[in-house]
């Protein structure tokens, strides 16, 4: 129990280091990554993959803000400027409502393909029996088993 | 025997050859040869199943001929025509020549016999006429023996002729000195032959079941003819049938129809010979070639039957002998069947006629049928007194309630029977009680011939167990029984299938106005074929009585087809038409209908060869059912299969949105991620480079 808690404490001790050491750019990444943030929250999806797309978008259009704040000016004063930047705000932004879109959309993309794809396969196979109900008659429907199942797929493929 | 009908064309005009003698009219030929003036008959000289026409040989016109045109229902003696056309006597009417003719007045084909025409009358036209008697001393010699001599000639060619009688002798010549016998060839054996004229054993059976006889049986006919001749009446004319057998059973033969009639001294010797009922003392050929010569033997005396010492009174009568109570019992059937069960008759065999033997039989007979049969009350006393009967009078027919036949006799009853429409359950019953088993049990002697009959009516009690399928069943029976009847198919109706070798031209013939409904090979055809053909068919019957309409149809054109290939003719383009039409079942059992469309194209082109075997190699070619069946497998693998992706598709799709949207979710994310990285790169790498 007694290391337990010194790990915490030591945690909260870093955090609170590092949040003092690197301030600027806890800021930045505080302000410009709140739609990751929310996403985060808000996904319910079984994979819980909202926030990784909202995140990446999110994180892409931050990145060249935090690179010239790491590079060129690691001070509180340039990420005021950068957070109270109002086209880079509504890039990054934007960015992340980009990926919430993607986010939403790219399944229903995908599942119309597939639906696509399977619909054309099955017409296919339908016309097969067809042509092998008119060459061999409904007989060749007759199931091995004795089930009549197959007569009544020859009907519904005639 | 190939028998073909002879075209009529030029007959069915006005003959201008006819024309040059005294006939004249339409006429129809047979062989080319004899012309048959159909529309001039000459009832005189009919038969009980032939009309007579006028007919002329054009080889040699003048020459007196007639023609007898087998028109009635009965079957003609096809089997002994051969044989009676070779025969040359002085007491015969010659047989010319005898063959299926087209016969206009019925648009059918008919069997025509040629014979020569006496020049004198029939003797008597019926029975009860009465004419002069012929008491002069020169009878024996101008009269009698040359019908002895023809039926010896007759006898030495195979042939018994049966029709010895009155009505059925004619003068030779106008001066009526001489006499010949008439046909016999016309009409089923003895079928007409009066009561009077036949022995007491044949006179006991219904007149269809007489059976072939022998020359004995000729000889006696004559016997009676004679005393007919000779006393110029016939002396039993008002007595019935029944009556006369009883009367020649107590009385004997010679004098129930000599009777106190005068018959000339020299002839009474010959009379005793040729009428004596015991078959081993009637005269034979040559104790009648002796008497003619001038031998002279004592008479014959009847052998004095066992007689009881106290008699069996039945229908209050007095029996003393077992085969006067056995003729009577078989008159009174019903009255009878009690007495026998009830065991008064053995006892009477026993006590009255001291035959313990006898009754043993009688015994024995009785519990036969109570053990063995399946049947009623009612059919173990008939099965019971058929048996009681047989073993009393061993020489008698079958006795089996109305039915009354010698054992060589049951096919004429069964002929008849089938051509008059008259009911054939006594036959059946017969058979398939096994009475001539038991008839053949109480045989003293053996015989060659007995073992021939057991096998034979033990094949015709399968026949008849077997009776729903095609090939067996009365129709076989019937043929088999019966060597010289025709087939006696509707589809034949007009036609005239005699041999084995008629049945494809014949339906050759009506295949070209036959729909494709009508099967050739009707029950009647089948058992034909089946009685007639030496070879083995029996996979040919299996296969046509399948209920399988392919493997029936098959089974019909295997045996066409087998048939044609053994006896020809070459080609039937008219049967392959018919049966062409009737091929749809075989069709139909390809899968393939690609095969199909192609068998319907070739059959018309190989239903124009004429060629049976050639059309059921072709439809049942053995590389194109199994193409066809591999094939067909093959195709339905293919479906479920197929059928089986199809089910997979249609079930994958139920979860195709879940799938999508977790595969569309990480795609995204992905995606995402990627841009992030790339962009973090070319901004860092901004700064470093």
């Amino acid at each position: 129990m007694g290391s337990g808690m010194a790990l915490k404490v030591g945690v909260v001790l870093m955090l609170a280091v590092g949040l003092f050491l690197f301030l600027p750019t806890v800021l930045v990444l505080v302000v410009c990554m709140l739609p990751t943030g929310v996403a985060l929250v808000v996904d319910r999806s079984a994979s819980r993959s909202g926030w990784l797309c909202v995140g990446g978008l999110n994180f892409a259009a931050m990145a060249p803000s935090l690179f010239e704040l790491w590079f060129e000016d690691h001070s509180l004063e340039f990420a005021t400027s950068v957070i109270s930047d109002v086209f880079a705000l509504m890039l990054i932004y934007g960015a992340a409502g980009i990926g919430w879109l993607v986010y939403m959309t790219t399944p229903r993309i995908i599942s119309s393909v597939m639906e696509m794809t399977s619909s054309h396969r099955i017409e296919k196979l339908k016309a097969q029996q067809q042509r092998l109900v008119e060459e061999w008659g409904p007989e060749v429907t007759r199931d091995d088993s004795g089930s009549g199942e197959g007569r009544g797929r020859a009907s519904a493929a005639g | 025997m190939a028998l073909t009908a002879q075209s009529s064309d030029s007959g069915k005009q006005a003959d201008s050859g006819a024309t040059s003698g005294t006939l004249t009219g339409q006429t129809t030929m047979l062989r080319d040869r004899f012309a048959i003036y159909y529309e001039s008959p000459i009832p005189d000289l009919d038969t009980a199943n032939a009309t007579a026409f006028a007919a002329e040989d054009r080889r040699q016109r003048g020459r007196p001929l007639f023609a007898l045109v087998v028109t009635g229902p009965l079957p003609a003696r096809v089997m002994i025509m051969k044989h009676l056309k070779g025969v040359r006597a002085a007491g015969l009417m010659p047989l010319m020549e005898w063959g299926p003719v087209d016969w206009p007045p019925q648009q059918a084909i008919r069997l025509a016999l040629i014979y020569e025409k006496p020049a004198g009358r029939r003797i008597v036209r019926r029975m009860g006429d009465v004419i002069k008697a012929h008491q002069d001393q020169q009878f024996a010699k101008t009269l009698l023996r040359p019908l002895v001599m023809a039926l010896g000639e007759l006898h030495n060619n195979g042939v018994m002729h049966r029709a010895v009688r009155p009505t059925n002798l004619f003068y030779a010549d106008a001066a009526e000195s001489r006499i010949v016998l008439g046909d016999c060839a016309t009409g089923p054996v003895a079928l007409d032959q009066p009561v009077a004229c036949e022995t007491i054993e044949s006179g006991m059976c219904q007149p269809e079941g007489r059976g072939a006889g022998n020359l004995a049986d000729d000889f006696y006919a004559l016997g009676a003819s004679a005393v007919m001749l000779l006393t110029g009446r016939n002396p039993l004319i008002d007595v019935a049938d029944d009556e006369i057998v009883k009367r020649k059973l107590t009385q004997g033969s010679y004098a129930t129809l000599v009777s106190d009639q005068r018959v000339p001294l020299n002839m009474i010797e010959v009379l005793r010979g040729l009428l004596a009922d015991d078959k081993e003392q009637r005269w034979d050929f040559e104790q009648l070639d002796l008497w003619f010569n001038g031998r002279r033997m004592s008479p014959v005396q009847a052998k004095p039957l066992k007689r009881a010492q106290r008699a069996f009174v039945f229908m209050n009568q007095e029996f003393l002998s077992p085969r006067h109570l056995a003729h009577e019992m078989a008159t009174h059937w019903d009255k009878a069947a009690p007495i026998v069960l009830e065991g008064k008759l053995e006892i009477w065999l026993r006590r009255g006629l001291e035959d313990n033997q006898l009754a043993d039989q009688v015994a024995m007979a009785i519990r036969n049928a109570a053990a063995g049969s399946q049947h009623s009350r009612g059919g173990i006393n008939d099965l019971a007194l058929a048996n009681v009967l047989i073993v009393m009078d061993p020489d008698a027919p079958i006795r089996f309630r109305g039915f009354r036949a010698h054992m060589d006799g049951f096919g004429g009853v069964l002929s008849a029977a089938i051509a008059r429409g008259q009911d054939t359950k006594p036959f059946t019953e017969v058979i398939l009680a096994e009475i001539p088993k038991m008839w053949l049990g109480v045989r003293d002697h053996f015989s060659p011939e007995y073992v021939q009959l057991d096998g034979t009516f033990r094949e015709l009690r399968e026949f008849l167990i077997d009776g729903v399928n095609k090939g067996s069943g009365l129709e076989r029976c019937l043929y088999e029984m019966n060597e010289s009847q025709q087939c006696m198919s509707k589809l034949f109706e007009k036609d005239l299938v005699l041999t084995i070798r008629d049945v494809l031209p014949a339906l050759d013939r009506l295949g070209a106005r036959m729909d494709s409904k009508t099967h050739p090979l009707d029950r009647h055809v089948v058992a034909f074929v089946a009685a007639r053909f030496p070879k083995e068919i029996g996979p040919q019957l299996l296969a046509l009585n399948e209920s399988d309409p392919k493997r029936s149809t098959l089974g019909m054109l295997s045996l066409l087809a087998v048939l044609q290939w053994r006896l020809g003719p070459e080609a039937v383009h008219g049967l392959c038409s018919w049966v062409g039409g009737l091929m749809g079942p075989i069709i139909n059992s390809y899968q393939s209908r690609e095969r199909r469309r192609w068998l319907e194209r070739e059959i018309p082109r190989l239903v124009r060869k004429g060629s049976l075997p050639e059309l059921y190699n072709f439809v049942d070619d053995a590389e194109e059912r199994k193409s066809d069946f591999d094939e067909y497998r093959r195709a339905r693998a293919e479906w479920s299969a197929a059928n089986h992706q199809i089910k997979a598709l249609e079930s994958g799709q139920v979860g195709a949105d879940e799938n999508a949207e977790r595969m569309g979710e990480k795609a995204a994310a992905t995606g995402s991620v990627g841009i992030a990285i790339v962009t973090v790169a070319i901004v860092l790498a901004g700064y470093l480079l």
